[in-house]
């Protein structure tokens, strides 16, 4: 199937550019993270559906709220400091708190009445199944019984 | 963020940003914070599951963490958008003599690491204390 082309073989130089790339990544990553909205998210495509995974750690089900709005979808959360704990017990303090909210536009194909959610070790998952007419099907070409013999000849 | 007295209650540990190997490897987010079961971290590990964590103490007083994520995902799925780089997990800490290692407890769920690390009380009666014999008072001086 063409849509998964995306994957490649097995290429050394674009290896060695994604390690650059991660290398990268781990040295400013915290520099930037907060200018990074909360919570980061991946959007993905297979076949038969849309996946959006973020990344939640620590939330637990009640912590958020998910809703479809036209053809939007709105995540909302929060992600309390732990109480009890006095400002001046930390000794260092690299994680976010506080309310949060994205909004995600989905694809026109994704069936926003079917949408299913999931949290898996602090990561949130949610399945947007595409709508019936835009999953791709195999359509079984047959062979008719009895058909008429070529003609001429 | 620790106390610049080098015998201080702020030199209970030293945290080190190391990645085993750059390709794949984050250190996670933590906060680290004083309570009265002792020194507490809690780390970030989203897509950890359970059995793909390790928590060493290694030789030396070395506290590592290893996390290895289970994408939900799969590989061949198209990424439309990408905020997220999945890669495992690695941070490793210098524990003090202040740490009684043998009771560290360790807590995970919902992707969040809580370790307690009791302080050891037995550590301060052991200390051995290095005295100077007191010195025959000089009274000649040097010059």
């Amino acid at each position: 199937m063409s849509l998964w082309t995306w994957r490649p073989g097995w290429d050394p130089f674009g290896e060695l550019q994604r390690q650059v790339d991660r290398l990268f990544d781990l040295t400013i990553r915290q520099f930037w993270q907060t200018d990074r909205p909360y919570p980061p998210l991946n959007l993905y495509e297979t076949g038969a559906e849309y996946v959006l995974v973020a990344s939640v750690p620590g939330a637990r089900p009640e912590d958020i709220e998910l809703s479809v709005l036209g053809d939007t979808l709105i995540l909302r959360g929060e992600r309390r400091v732990r109480q009890n704990v006095a400002e001046d017990a930390y000794r260092r303090q690299e994680r976010w708190y506080g309310k949060w909210s994205r909004s995600v536009q989905l694809p026109e194909q994704a069936d926003a009445n079917q949408i299913g959610a999931t949290l898996e070790h602090g990561l949130l998952v949610v399945r947007i199944p595409k709508a019936a007419q835009a999953v791709a099907r195999q359509i079984p070409i047959r062979v008719r019984d009895g058909r008429p013999e070529p003609e001429g000849g | 963020m620790s106390s610049p007295h080098p015998e201080g209650e702020g030199r209970l540990e030293r945290v080190e940003t190391r990645a085993a190997s750059p390709s794949e490897v984050y250190a996670p987010a933590l906060d680290i914070y004083e309570s009265a079961e002792g020194l507490v971290i809690e780390a970030d590990l989203p897509g950890v599951p359970d059995e793909l964590l390790e928590v060493r103490v290694e030789e030396n007083n070395r506290l590592t963490l290893f996390g290895r994520v289970r994408w939900p995902v799969p590989a061949e799925a198209r990424c439309l958008v990408e905020e997220i780089r999945p890669g495992d997990y690695f941070r490793s800490f210098i524990l003090s003599e202040q740490v009684d290692t043998e009771r560290i407890a360790a807590e995970f769920s919902d992707g969040v690491l809580r370790l307690v690390l009791p302080r050891a009380t037995r550590a301060r009666l052991r200390r051995i204390e290095i005295r100077t014999p007191t010195r025959q008072p000089r009274s000649e001086g040097h010059a």
